[in-house]
């Protein structure tokens, strides 16, 4: 009984994680194949989805402020912000599902990271090196 | 009220209620998901007595295990959505003594799922659907998002 129960689990997990994992690397085929990414002057780009019903994207803002702070002080990055609520067209091409959402692309505009929900400086800046931007 | 959120604590807090419900479901064990129930409901009615926060609080922090992640955000929609959740684990309680365990199960199958989504995909149902009823002048719904 408790064998079978564990291989139940184990299954879900395995395909709850397979799905997630699976959904995300579609939706960033998805958008490598159809967006025309925004112009970051040939820098890797950060774009930060937001709205003003978000209650954590004044966090998010602030993270984002701190991650670009270190970085973008030297013109490495460019950060574009989206309001959902003002540009809700846009929110949908970019297929965002949850607010705050940011995506990292690289200087040749492929996207390389979604991040869904809000992301700790920590896990951005980790993104940025390994497009070859911060320590 | 400080409207102030430790994202570790709710994190720590959603990853026990992942942990036992599974264990629940794994040893087949009614009353484990009781207390999970129980634990829930209690910490949503005096927040102080949130035993997994507490857990955060007096063990995992203070030994450096979990890091605290303050973030200006309302308390109100997680307590929200962790009643909801502890209100539908002692529905799956009921129905599991009454020997329904199909639906019982499915029960904790839904609160295991919408806290895994909330833990690793940062969207928190339960909050989404308070900010939708205090969009709709519900009352008791008092807080709006930060801006």
């Amino acid at each position: 009984m408790i064998w079978e129960r564990l291989l139940i689990i184990l299954i879900l997990g395995l395909v709850g994680t397979g799905a997630y994992t699976a959904v995300k690397q579609r939706h960033v085929r998805r958008l490598n194949r159809q967006i025309t990414p925004p112009s970051g002057g040939g820098r890797p780009t950060l774009l930060y989805f937001r709205s003003e019903t978000c209650a954590v994207c004044p966090t998010q803002a602030h993270y984002l402020a701190q991650v670009m702070g270190d970085e973008a002080g030297n013109g490495r990055v460019t950060l574009h912000t989206i309001n959902v609520d003002h540009e809700p067209d846009r929110a949908k091409q970019y297929g965002v599902m949850t607010l705050p959402t940011t995506m990292l692309l690289d200087s040749a505009g492929q996207v390389r990271e979604i991040n869904y929900g809000l992301t700790p400086p920590h896990k951005l800046q980790q993104q940025l090196n390994t497009i070859g931007i911060g320590a | 009220m400080d409207r102030k959120v430790d994202q570790s604590a709710l994190r720590v807090n959603q990853a026990f209620i992942i942990g036992l419900l599974l264990l629940a479901y794994a040893l087949d064990s009614v009353w484990l998901a009781a207390f999970v129930g129980v634990v829930m409901l209690l910490g949503t009615a005096v927040p102080g007595l949130s035993l997994f926060k507490r857990i955060y609080q007096h063990v995992l922090k203070p030994a450096s295990l979990v890091k605290p992640q303050v973030i200006t955000d309302n308390p109100e929609p997680h307590r929200f959505a962790q009643g909801f959740g502890g209100v539908v684990v002692a529905m799956a309680v009921i129905a599991l003594l009454a020997g329904q365990s199909v639906i019982g199960w499915a029960l904790v199958g839904l609160v295991i799922v919408l806290a895994a989504l909330n833990l690793f995909v940062g969207f928190c149902a339960g909050c989404f659907v308070y900010y939708q009823l205090n969009r709709l002048g519900v009352p008791g719904f008092a807080r709006s998002p930060i801006r």
